[in-house]
């Protein structure tokens, strides 16, 4: 009797956060579920559509070439913006003056895409802009970069990692500079290389640190939207679009809400997959 | 040994200086802007300053016409309040769960933290439509009180993700003598919780007060008379007119200061948790 | 050293806030302020709102001043909500059918006004038109009627001229082409001497990529262009192809400046500086450019170039930008009075002084010639062409136009692929003209 009142008073402290979530997300999650059976153009009334809509996400050219971009955007995350970061973060760990660098790094962050946009396209545009006229001092001369279909996704990963390195680069970091000397030592004596003592000591004691960053990572990397819209609307044509702008395209521009909604709840399915693993682990065994 | 260490220092250093120039390299470029006055953009090239007498000037010119084309003061008292609601409550929110999944007894935690994460996988966008007919219906629409919920409730996830992850590297025994001294669980909550996850909350106030401050998808839909400042920046770059771009550069960077700021602040407080201790 | 800058941060943002607060409450005080200033002297004792929703943000606080000189004027106060182009169309599309229906918003006229109107959205504005006929040219109101009813006043009657740079017309003492072979070589010239030759981008946005395909288009057979907008003409017709063909020419030639510039950023200080000779777009580009520091007549002109063939002689093309009422806004009633308000002489000049706009008959020809020579010259041209036909835009379904401004894109950086792509907007065509009950 005890126990069960104890256990009803433990929920208590979840109840504040399924509260809010329930209101801002799972009713629009339900709801967008729903449209995704359904054809609706917002000006008539919903039709039922079975699961044609999904069957097109899965058949469509133009989708299936945003697939491809979104699958870019998610390795350049890991390999940029997860890896890099943690490789830059260990190098910091071994240097004193390190505030100006975490700061250089975290400033990006900080920004909104609305601003990153404002500021890359005013740096990387051909006329009267920061890099072709940096260039043109040495005598170099280049093609324009955001409008050309072969580079351009990959410039806006650039962009983004620019964003995103520093968030991650400042948590490795944080975790780094907390581990205990111990261990690390007591393996160096016993013989083991600084590599190996990366590897079997250090990154497992991250894993609360880096189970977050890469779950982060993964998540915001398949639902990428603002910066190649910002910059280009995933063209030009539908060049570099990424599944989350086909969705936007589909819902917004072309008012086939159904076909929007069965894209994001793909996207969903796939982030699910791609990240459940990261965000439920934490280690060895849990806390009682 | 030693003169292994200098050499390896000073490559790091190098490697780690060309990166902060790369990195650094927009923002600098955008600070030249705002020294020139639209004129003196258009005809200089954009590596020329203009006469050192004029910097002062163009700054100050660009930055109150970018300020007063945009009307910005009410977006940003707007921005300040819910960027601050977000940070504060969805940490609040989240170290009350994150405490209970990891150090009360919650039947299934993996599945309340779950329930509670997904809302995070799915593409905001669509979110939109669905909470504008939603707070319409609640009548909350064009409230501040809306958004803030909306705003605090997106937050949450992410909040819960760090204060559990945190939460798992304070030992359990600290909690279990609170207990054995008499300690109930709100009082165990906050007075050894709360104060231990500084760094939790450091971490989670600065990203969402960022995510929010940076919003503009959610502030331009769900209120008209409450917007956000990164909805006032559209004022000035439009496809029907804009202002120079001098002024609308001044803008951008004005609506970056304060999250700057933030940062700035805060970063301190990074100071310890997020590893395991070894042995456990 | 740090917390040095710290505290300066801390400050600067202090005063930010103490400057937004006192400027916020300022804020309202001017507009009113201003528009008080140019009213007549009764004062209405009750001022009723109406909602007014546009997806111009740069002209927010034009539309402020609008609606407290008409709350000044008749005491209706339209308050405007901007809303960025990306969200705009979904949220006026989410409220129409309900009772948040917003009563004046401004939408796009042709086909994109008829799937409204097919949904039974729109307001019938006859009562107001009754009122206020006089105030417009001849043809405004038909131009806005779907089906004998009249839907909305307009905001702005815009036609597609070519604006050019005096500076280059003066550096290399050019003259205006008065044959399509004239204007090839002159581009050609241009391009010897480093001259962008036109300015046509996707810098910000997607859809100015149809601009130049539909001026070659109608070019070559202006009848053929109404067909095909009407889906009584092909894509893959030779006419279309034709045009194609000049284009991918002009691409491949290089007479095109880079395709990343923006028009409000860059194409005017290349006009100005005489680095880009052409640059088409709707006539209400004057008002751009001149806010980015151009004069009319000293800076650019506009000229309307040569057709490709007889056929295409005479014609122009023409977009209206319209505003409209919801069928179900609660606030209808006040909002035809607003309606008949904005046709009349105080709105007028707002429109002109703010935006240089004209739509009325209230303002004169002096007016114009004194205010803006070139939009004077401009008025004068079309006399010449009156063959008026609707922007690609609006004239025909919006699925096709939507994958064919994809295509188009595509065709800035595949030029050689023309005919893939034209071959891929038929289908398109082929797909959605038998739901408008078209026989394809």
């Amino acid at each position: 009797m005890e126990r069960r009142g104890k256990l009803r008073t433990d929920t208590l402290f979840l109840i504040p956060a399924m509260v809010f979530v329930l209101m801002s997300e799972l009713v629009p999650i339900v709801y967008t579920t729903y449209l995704g059976f359904m054809d609706w153009d917002i000006i008539n009334p919903p039709k039922w559509a079975g699961i044609s809509n999904y069957v097109k996400v899965f058949s469509t050219p133009e989708l299936i070439n945003a697939l491809k971009n979104t699958i870019y955007w998610v390795l350049g995350t890991l390999i940029f913006a997860v890896a890099f970061p943690l490789f830059i973060a260990a190098l910091l760990n071994r240097v004193k003056r390190r505030t100006i660098f975490k700061l250089i790094f975290f400033i990006p962050s900080t920004l909104s895409p609305t601003v990153a946009a404002i500021f890359w396209r005013r740096t990387l545009a051909s006329q009267k802009g920061a890099l072709v006229s940096l260039l043109d001092l040495f005598g170099v001369q280049i093609q324009p970069i955001l409008t050309n279909p072969q580079i351009n996704t990959f410039v806006m990963i650039g962009v983004w990692v620019w964003q995103f390195f520093g968030i991650n680069l400042i948590l490795f970091l944080v975790g780094l500079e907390t581990i205990p000397q111990e261990p690390v030592e007591a393996a160096m004596i016993d013989g083991a290389n600084p590599r190996q003592a990366f590897f079997r000591i250090i990154l497992p004691l991250l894993k609360p640190i880096s189970m977050l960053v890469i779950a982060n990572a993964l998540i915001n990397s398949i639902r990428m939207f603002d910066i190649p819209w910002v910059m280009i609307q995933g063209g030009p044509g539908r060049a570099s679009e990424t599944l989350a702008i086909s969705l936007y395209r589909e819902s917004f521009l072309l008012f086939k809400m159904g076909l929007g909604s069965a894209i994001a709840v793909v996207i969903s399915i796939m982030t699910l997959l791609a990240s459940y693993r990261y965000i439920l682990t934490l280690g060895k065994g849990r806390r009682a | 040994m030693k003169r292994y260490m200098h050499f390896d220092k000073a490559l790091i250093y190098s490697f780690l200086i060309i990166l902060s120039l790369i990195w650094i390299f927009p923002l600098v470029s955008m600070i030249i802007v705002i020294f020139k006055s639209p004129d003196e953009f258009n005809s200089l090239h954009y590596w020329v300053l203009p006469p050192i007498k004029n910097i002062l000037k163009n700054i100050g010119s660009n930055i109150a016409y970018a300020w007063v084309k945009a009307k910005i003061g009410m977006n940003f008292i707007n921005s300040l309040i819910f960027a601050f609601s977000a940070g504060v409550g969805s940490a609040f929110i989240a170290s009350m769960g994150g405490y209970a999944l990891v150090h009360l007894k919650i039947k299934r935690p993996q599945s309340w933290f779950f329930g509670i994460f997904i809302g995070n996988l799915f593409p905001f966008q669509m979110f939109l439509i669905p909470l504008y007919l939603f707070l319409n219906k609640l009548g909350l629409y064009d409230t501040r009180t809306g958004l803030i919920i909306v705003y605090v409730g997106i937050c949450v996830p992410f909040a819960l993700f760090v204060y559990r992850n945190y939460a798992y590297t304070l030992p359990g025994e600290i909690f279990d003598a609170a207990k054995v001294d008499g300690a109930g669980k709100w009082k165990s909550f906050l007075k050894i919780f709360l104060p231990m996850s500084k760094p939790a909350f450091a971490v989670v106030f600065i990203f969402q007060f960022i995510w929010t401050w940076n919003d503009l998808l959610f502030g331009l839909i769900l209120t008209e008379r409450y917007r956000p400042i990164m909805t006032a920046l559209s004022k000035l770059q439009g496809a029907r007119g804009g202002v120079p771009v001098t002024i609308l550069i001044a803008g951008a960077l004005i609506a970056s200061i304060p999250t700057i700021i933030v940062l700035l602040s805060l970063q301190k407080f990074f100071v310890r948790g997020f590893t395991l201790t070894a042995g456990k | 050293m740090k917390k040095t800058i710290l505290l300066v941060m801390v400050i600067t943002l202090a005063i930010m806030m103490v400057f937004g607060l006192a400027y916020a409450g300022g804020e309202k005080k001017g507009a009113e302020k201003e528009a008080a200033e140019k009213a007549p002297e009764k004062a209405p004792t009750e001022i009723r709102e109406i909602k007014l929703y546009h997806d111009n943000p740069e002209w927010q606080s034009f539309w402020e001043e609008m609606g407290e000189a008409s709350a000044q004027d008749i005491g209706v106060r339209a308050v405007p909500t901007a809303f960025e182009t990306q969200v705009y169309k979904s949220r006026i599309k989410v409220d129409l059918p309900t009772s948040r229906a917003p009563s004046v918003f401004k939408w796009w006229f042709g086909y994109r006004a008829f799937e409204l109107m097919k949904a039974g959205l729109l307001a019938d504005l006859s009562d107001v038109w009754a009122k206020v006929e006089k105030n417009y040219p001849p043809g405004i109101k038909e131009a806005l009627t779907i089906d004998g009813v009249p839907y909305a006043l307009p905001f702005n009657v815009g036609y597609w001229v070519w604006f050019y740079s005096k500076a280059v017309y003066k550096k290399y003492n050019l003259s205006l082409p008065k044959t399509w072979d004239e204007f090839m070589k002159q581009l050609e010239f241009l391009k010897s001497k480093g001259v962008y030759g036109i300015g046509n981008t996707i810098g910000k946005s997607r859809w100015t990529s149809f601009i130049v395909p539909m001026e070659l288009i109608y070019r070559v057979d202006a009848d053929f262009y109404v067909r095909l907008m009407n889906g009584k003409a092909h894509y893959t017709d030779p006419e279309a192809v034709k045009a194609m063909e000049i284009w991918k020419e002009m691409l491949e030639k290089g007479y095109f400046a880079p395709m990343d510039a923006t028009y409000v950023e860059d194409l005017p200080r290349m006009l100005k500086e005489g680095t880009l000779a052409y640059a088409p777009f709707g006539d209400w580009y004057g008002g751009i450019l001149q806010q980015q520091g151009l004069f009319p007549e000293q800076d650019y002109g506009v000229f309307i170039p040569p057709p490709i063939t007889p056929r295409g002689k005479d014609s122009i093309i023409l977009e209206i930008s319209p505003l409209c009422a919801g069928k179900n806004s609660p606030d209808l009633e006040a909002a035809k009075e607003w309606y008949v308000w904005y046709a009349g002489k105080h709105s007028a000049q707002i429109l002109w002084e703010k935006l240089r706009f004209v739509n009325t008959v209230h303002i004169t020809a002096d007016e114009i010639k004194k205010g803006d020579p070139t939009l004077a010259h401009e008025m004068d041209l079309i006399k010449n062409y009156p063959n008026k036909m609707i922007r690609f835009w609006e004239a025909t379904p919006v699925e096709i136009v939507e994958y064919a401004v994809d295509a188009f894109n595509t065709m800035l950086v595949h030029p050689n692929q023309y005919m893939v792509l034209l071959k891929g907007i038929e289908e398109k065509a082929k797909e959605v003209w038998p739901k408008y009950g078209v026989n394809y």
